[in-house]
């Protein structure tokens, strides 16, 4: 294989690549959307303040040192419940507590649904502490919270959400571009041009691949560095496992945009599954969401996704979630060799000229 | 009117020829109902029924004597209705490991002289167990995890306390839901509904339509289209039809799901419920054709299109709440219209999540209605491609 034909169909693909607006928006500045709006849904802002509680109490105990000991509440004072009330429903207050000195009532707004746990846990243990203190009830068995680190620094929400963000961008990059490289190319009749030409198969899948590499290192630099900024995540990248990871979710997720290509012949059709599936990944996958709270069926699904092992070889090489040596191993080679095999297979179909 | 009818009918079923719009339009909602029912009917559900979180137990001595109540709590919380599914470890390090390469998401030690201390604290009212819990910071199963163990210790204590003393003070606890019309119970999957309807608008209205007025004008069918007798006003009702005809299609689908399939009731068949559906597409429909005179190209209005469309569906708030967000990305919210209409959807349903009066609601949307048609009037003729 020519080095010089193989740089000249790399470069080729890369200006193409870099020169299309919709590939451009699409790969590099569409996972900067979902950054942002994730990051500030579920990675927790720098600008991180306390949930409200507003308290109104007529009793003769005052629950409010209680209340304060927690230190998870930011407490504000009310004179009358309906006041309370108001600022609930203003959304001044997340969390209403009155106590009369026997009954203690919690109020807060229809279907908070993302407070919602945030509410349950308040209530439970607000009332036990309450209950505790009035009754000077001594704690029989007391429980120790010991923070573990899961890998070479102690995460924050954010660097979870983050290192997210990377694995379906990866998915993204990856899954999309083969579908239009081998889809949409075949079905406007350019490999058949080059299938013509003396350009050997492997030498366009090198070029068009390495590219495929460039672009999702590009991404995931612009991601670690929006992250770093806005979400100040405090990942210790571990560089040469972070690109080999890099390289072997490409063509993971490479392998999964060329089955489809396999399975459904236009491309259109092959690019909606794809939309389908990183939409399944999305939720599906642990990522965002955890698994704990989906259904049995949902889980066993879950573990067939293959961005699921993507973001853990990620988070291994981020260093804010380790996995042991072997792991990193299979999943790396796995998905490497299933790009390289989709790869030979789909080229020898495609592009040879018998 | 037959000649607008056959117009309207003929774009229509082109539109719905291609595999895209058909998929996106009456397909895709679908999917997402279920698959949002599905990930979040348990997170918001009630109770922990369905989820599941693994703790891994070190046992540093066998429990014997008074210390069997800790190991009757570990069973109650990790029979078949608890949320918690257990393994036992030889030792801390084996137990670690597996904490910490996510294979369990908390690990408790039960430490060596936990009976002992337990016959002390019971029978002699002297000392205290302590239990330790490994958590992985950061990881948000894990700390979920710890915190429901703490609280079901919590309420161990008590109940050993209410059990040995005579005088227990119960504290009564209640709970109010403040809501706009009456309380009501959550239910997952009717919250959700007006918010899977609005991304199927917003879908329409941000992609097919000026998508397709695009599509027409680059390719020249509006040119050939001229040459004929059709009215520019009847070209222009024509599509607009069309697309509340695909959208009304589309919701006649997801509220069969949602009332066959899911048993959703009542307040989506609301009329005023499905008045603001029909708003909600005025509104859309209409963003869109300012979508469209702002765009020269096809690529252009894709790149838009999917921006706004993203920005609206999630900072509008039709999944999840957006107003505890940071103000440095909330003025968004208060700038969308999309947080308006679903608001109102959910109003009608006896819900309230914004602070804002009905009112605002509709003239915040009307607003933007009221804009979107000037600058598509104005604009009226190089989105036609008017020579």
């Amino acid at each position: 294989m020519s080095r010089n034909k193989l740089e000249a169909v790399f470069i080729a693909f890369a200006k193409e690549a870099f020169r299309n607006k919709l590939e451009v928006f699409f790969t590099l500045f569409f996972p900067m959307i979902f950054l942002l709006l994730f990051g500030f849904f579920f990675g927790g802002s720098s600008d991180y303040q306390k949930p409200s509680l507003g308290l109104y109490q007529t009793g003769a105990y005052d629950i409010s040192p209680i209340i304060e000991e927690t230190g998870a509440w930011s407490l504000s004072f009310f004179d009358d419940d309906n006041s309370l009330e108001e600022a609930i429903k203003a959304g001044d207050v997340l969390l209403g507590v009155t106590f009369d000195g026997e009954k203690i009532s919690y109020l807060y707004r229809e279907g908070d649904v993302g407070q919602l746990s945030t509410i349950e846990m308040a209530r439970a243990s607000i009332s036990a502490a309450v209950e505790k203190e009035i009754n000077n009830v001594k704690s029989v068995i007391v429980v120790e919270n010991i923070p573990e680190t899961a890998g070479r620094v102690r995460a924050t929400d954010a660097d979870y959400t983050m290192s997210g963000v990377v694995a379906i961008s990866l998915l993204s990059a990856g899954m999309f571009s083969v579908i239009s490289v081998f889809g949409r190319y075949r079905k406007r009749g350019v490999l058949d041009r080059f299938k013509i030409t003396p350009l050997k198969p492997m030498t366009f899948i090198l070029g068009s691949t390495l590219t495929r590499f460039l672009v999702s290192l590009v991404s995931i630099i612009l991601i670690l560095i929006v992250s770093r900024l806005l979400f100040k995540t405090g990942f210790q990248i571990n560089w040469p496992l972070f690109l080999i990871s890099i390289v072997s979710s490409t063509l993971g997720m490479m392998a999964l945009g060329l089955f489809l290509t396999l399975l459904f012949r236009n491309p259109e059709t092959a690019d909606t599954a794809a939309s389908i599936l990183m939409v399944i990944m999305i939720f599906l996958a642990g990522i965002y969401f955890p698994l704990a709270f989906l259904p049995d069926y949902l889980r066993a699904i879950s573990s067939f996704l293959p961005v699921k092992y993507v973001a853990e070889i990620i988070r291994h090489s981020l260093g804010i979630e380790m996995v042991s040596t072997v792991y990193f191993l299979v999943t790396n080679l796995v998905l490497s060799i299933s790009g390289i095999l989709l790869l030979y297979f789909t080229g020898r179909r495609y592009l040879s000229a018998s | 009117m037959s000649r607008l009818w056959n117009f309207t009918s003929g774009l229509f079923k082109s539109e719905i020829r291609e595999f895209q719009v058909m998929f996106w339009s009456f397909i895709f909602p679908l999917i997402l109902y279920f698959i949002l029912t599905s990930v979040f009917g348990s997170f918001y559900g009630s109770g922990t029924q369905g989820v599941s979180f693994r703790v891994g137990i070190v046992r540093e001595e066998n429990l014997a004597g008074f210390g069997k109540i800790i190991d009757e709590v570990i069973e109650g919380i990790s029979s078949e209705s608890g949320p918690f599914v257990k393994k036992e470890y030889g030792s801390i390090d084996e137990a670690l490991v597996d904490l910490r390469e996510g294979r369990q998401d908390i690990v408790l030690v039960i430490p060596a002289g936990t009976n002992a201390k337990m016959t002390s604290a019971l029978a002699l009212k002297m000392g205290e167990v302590p239990l330790r819990v490994h958590y992985i910071s950061g990881k948000e199963s894990s700390t979920i995890a710890s915190s429901i163990i703490e609280e079901v210790i919590n309420e161990v204590n008590l109940e050993i306390e209410r059990r040995g003393k005579g005088d227990f003070m119960n504290i009564v606890t209640e709970t109010k839901v403040i809501s706009a019309i009456e309380e009501k119970a959550f239910d997952y999957k009717e919250y959700i509904f007006p918010g899977v309807a609005l991304m199927m608008i917003l879908s329409v209205a941000l992609f097919n339509s000026p998508i397709g007025l695009i599509q027409y004008r680059v390719s020249g069918v509006n040119k050939k289209l001229y040459t004929t007798p059709l009215r520019s006003l009847e070209y222009f009702a024509g599509h607009f039809f069309k697309l509340i005809i695909t959208m009304l299609i589309s919701l006649v689908l997801l509220y069969l799901v949602a009332a066959f399939v899911y048993r959703v009731g009542g307040s989506i068949f609301d009329i005023r419920f499905i008045l603001t559906l029909l708003y909600s597409m005025i509104v859309a429909v209409s963003f869109g054709l300012m979508l469209a005179s702002f765009s020269k190209k096809l690529s252009t209005v894709t790149v838009l299109g999917q921006t706004l469309y993203q920005i609206m569906m999630f900072l509008g708030g039709l999944y999840f709440p957006v107003f505890d967000l940071p103000w440095g990305i909330r003025w968004l919210v208060y700038a969308l219209p999309t947080t308006y209409l679903v608001e109102l959807s959910r109003r009608v349903m006896g819900y309230q999540f914004a602070p804002l009066s009905v009112g605002w609601l509709i003239a915040v949307p009307l607003i933007w209605t009221t804009f979107s048609l000037v600058v598509f009037a104005v604009n009226f003729k190089k989105v036609m491609g008017y020579e």
